[in-house]
């Protein structure tokens, strides 16, 4: 048993092909498993920012001297918004984080004072780049 | 070809090759499915919804202000309580167009008891006389009392009940009615040693009178070196497994036990104990009690062996318990003073209990007495099963007026008595008293109406409005709406802005509303009973035609024209309504189908009285807007 034993110890045929057979399968499966996982982080963040769609139900230049936004997540995904421009001016907005899941909505206040009669652009960009932008008269 | 095949797999299996390029292939269609599905398909369904949005043509075409919703109509045949049908349906009474349906006046006029007193010991158990109007299987409920009782016996049974979260054994006053069990108790120590506790309830005793009770023990010992005998403790205990009250310790000793089965006893003087409530047990608790002991030997109480006589059960014996049990109870009524041609009475009603002996009794106010035969008596023996309605009715031809008094007062006595050891309920379904006049005509007619509440939530209705149109042929009598007061439980027009109107015998309409009485008249569901009626009984016998009877709310409400002029059914999903000082958004759900119409009314909405914007959103993100300025 124990001469046996050494006698495989000592055999120095068909261990460098079997190690090489299996480093190189290791290596093939891992660079596959990366190229796969790759190809779905990538194509995932392309379907979310495809499946970005949102409406603004109202715009409303209310008396307390800011301008409300009601948002609606029309699209297939959920959405934050990162910016909100008013005549390309970056303004602060509440609440943040500002988030709809599908089929959500709500008010979006944005930190922008309002005069009668003027012509404000106002332009929401979501985190994905979507834009949800319009030209609104003050009343 | 498949010479072609067959050298195309031996070249396959032959090639070293193939293995990766197959691994290479499958993994690369892992990565395209990947893309397919993320990218291809994804962008195929966004596409779709930008196209359906894009065909997507919702448009607002009218906004107004509503005050009123629309009718509610009968949706089921009205109810004609007293009086005849003689043509048409209730879908005749659902629009204003010429088709009525018509009603006579009628000389029977029916009368529900509006009291009852209780005889005897009789008690009330649940329900109204109001449960008494119709037969609905809705009841009032009554419980008989003991009427007599007689010395029982007690067996001693091995079946448990539990109280309390104890099991207790029972005793029965039958007989054993098993193989029966002995329970045995140590005899290596003196003392007293429990047995069992049994329990026997006292539903329907309202007392035990003082007797001598003689308890009987069908004991042995196994040892004559053992000395031991029988006794029990006596005691009520609650329903909730408390004790209410010890009334004996260690009484009715029996002689010495033998080591031969036998059936010694021992007597008890039990003193009147009078009840103080029905649902309390009488526990016999039975023991042995060890006075000389011996070690390894046992003493035995043998119950529920129905191989021995009776006389020689473990039972005790001597208790008064009942017998029998009656129920009585009175009902009373009013009718009217006419002079009656016939006198019909129906009670319908079952008994809890089978073959109760039941007497029924009109009151005679002639002969100042319950009758015992012939007119104002019925008498039968319930059903066999219990719980069986059963309607009994009599006619009076002769002397009808004589169960009335000179008010048209009446009574209606039941009595019901049965021998037996359980107590037993009556219950009341309908008793009726029903006249017949040669000249004495009036009608009585009930609708059911619904409200949508969904359209027309009550938070937002301000008042109910009845309207009639109808034509008679009596000018002389006037008719009254009245509506079922859900508070009260009885039809009223309390609180109605008009009570009464007198008919032209052309086409009147008749329109009343609730005020702000309005809530009582309204179920929370929205339903609405509403009653036609006469003035009272008369000698014409009217005919009223019904051409219109229906239910509306007052409201300040809004009332939305929708039009889909796409090819898409749309779903809106939320309403604006704007103003100078106020955006306000409504959650709707409505589905309009492509090419249609749509009328929407919120009762919650009240438009502004100045300029207004009314914005409607799709699911798809459509907005269509309604201004007016």
């Amino acid at each position: 048993m124990a001469r046996k034993l050494r006698r495989f110890f000592h055999d120095k045929r068909a261990i460098t092909p079997v190690l090489s057979n299996l480093l190189l399968m290791v290596v093939a499966v891992a660079a596959m498993t990366i190229a796969t996982t790759a190809t779905y982080v990538i194509t995932t963040n392309l379907r979310e920012t495809m499946g970005e769609r949102l409406i603004a139900e109202d715009l409303w230049f209310n008396p307390s001297g800011n301008i409300s936004i009601y948002i609606l997540n029309v699209g297939k995904t959920s959405v934050q918004v990162s910016a909100v421009y008013v005549n390309h001016t970056k303004y602060s907005f509440t609440p943040t984080p500002f988030i709809l899941e599908v089929s959500e909505h709500g008010w979006l206040n944005i930190s922008c004072g309002w005069t009668s009669g003027s012509i404000y652009h106002v332009d929401i960009v979501t985190k994905r780049g979507y834009h949800v932008a319009d030209y609104h008269k003050a009343p | 070809m498949l010479q072609t095949i067959t050298k195309h797999l031996k070249r396959f299996k032959h090639a070293k090759r193939g293995l990766s390029n197959v691994i290479v292939v499958m993994l690369s269609l892992v990565i395209l499915v990947v893309i397919s599905a993320n990218v291809i398909l994804w962008s195929y369904q966004m596409n779709q919804l930008d196209w359906e949005k894009i065909k997507e043509n919702m448009s607002i075409t009218n906004v107004e202000r509503v005050s009123r919703s629309s009718w509610f109509v009968a949706q089921s045949e009205h109810a004609v309580n007293i009086g005849s049908r003689v043509s048409g349906t209730y879908t005749d009474t659902q629009t204003v167009d010429g088709h009525y349906e018509r009603f006579m006046e009628a000389s029977t006029l029916p009368y529900n008891p509006s009291g009852y007193i209780l005889w005897g010991s009789t008690s009330w158990v649940s329900g109204s006389v109001s449960d008494l109007t119709s037969d609905n299987g809705v009841y009032m409920v009554f419980r008989s009392y003991a009427s007599a009782t007689v010395e029982q016996t007690l067996y001693a049974h091995q079946e448990t009940t539990t109280i309390g979260g104890a099991t207790y054994l029972l005793q029965k006053l039958d007989g054993a009615d098993t193989a029966g069990i002995s329970i045995s108790v140590s005899g290596a120590s003196v003392g007293r040693k429990l047995v069992g506790k049994f329990l026997y309830p006292l539903t329907g005793v309202s007392i035990i009178q003082a007797r001598t009770w003689t308890i009987y023990y069908r004991a042995i010992k196994s040892s004559p070196a053992l000395a031991a005998h029988c006794d029990v403790d006596i005691l009520i205990r609650r329903a909730n497994g408390t004790i209410r009250t010890i009334i004996a310790i260690d009484v009715a000793n029996s002689g010495e036990l033998t080591t031969e089965w036998s059936t010694p006893s021992g007597t008890y003087m039990w003193s009147a104990y009078t009840f103080v409530d029905p649902t309390d047990y009488l526990e016999i608790d039975y023991h042995t009690e060890v006075t000389k002991s011996s070690p390894g030997k046992t003493a035995s109480l043998r119950i529920d062996d129905n191989t021995l006589a009776l006389a020689d059960q473990t039972r005790a014996t001597n208790i008064t318990l009942p017998s029998e049990f009656t129920l009585e109870v009175e009902f009373t009524g009013t009718s009217n003073t006419a002079t009656w041609t016939q006198l019909f009475w129906t009670i319908d009603s079952c008994w809890t209990i089978a073959n109760v002996n039941v007497t029924l009794q009109l009151y005679n106010y002639n002969s100042g007495s319950y009758p015992t035969s012939r007119d104002g008596y019925i008498s039968y023996i319930s059903s066999a099963a219990p719980n069986t309605d059963e309607t009994k009715t009599q006619t009076i031809v002769t002397n009808s007026t004589h169960f009335r008094d000179s008010s048209g007062n009446w009574k209606i006595k039941v009595k019901g008595v049965k021998t037996t050891t359980t107590q037993f309920d009556f219950k009341a379904d309908w008793i009726e008293f029903k006249t017949k006049t040669a000249d004495y005509y009036s009608l009585d007619i009930a609708g059911a109406f619904a409200i949508d509440i969904s359209t027309y939530p009550l938070a937002y209705i301000q008042t109910i409005e009845i309207q009639l149109r109808y034509r008679t042929d009596d000018a002389g009598e006037k008719w009254y709406l009245k509506a079922y007061n859900w508070s009260s439980s009885t039809y009223s027009d309390s609180g109605f802005n008009s009570t009464g109107h007198t008919p032209t015998m052309g086409w009147d309409y008749y329109a009343v509303n609730f005020t702000d009485e309005w809530r009582s008249y309204v179920k929370n569901d929205g339903t609405i009973y509403v009653k036609v009626v006469d003035e009272g009984a008369d000698s014409n016998q009217t005919t009223i035609d019904i051409d219109f009877l229906g239910v509306r709310a007052e409201i300040d409400g809004t009332r939305f024209r929708f039009q889909n002029g796409g090819a898409l059914t749309s779903h809106l999903i939320s309403l604006w309504v704007n103003n100078a000082t106020d955006h306000q958004r409504y959650d709707i759900s409505l589905f309009v189908n492509s090419g249609e119409n749509a009328t929407y009314i919120r009762a919650d909405i009240s438009l502004p009285t100045e300029n207004f914007v009314v914005k409607v959103v799709t699911e798809r993100g459509n907005i269509a807007v309604f201004a007016r300025h």
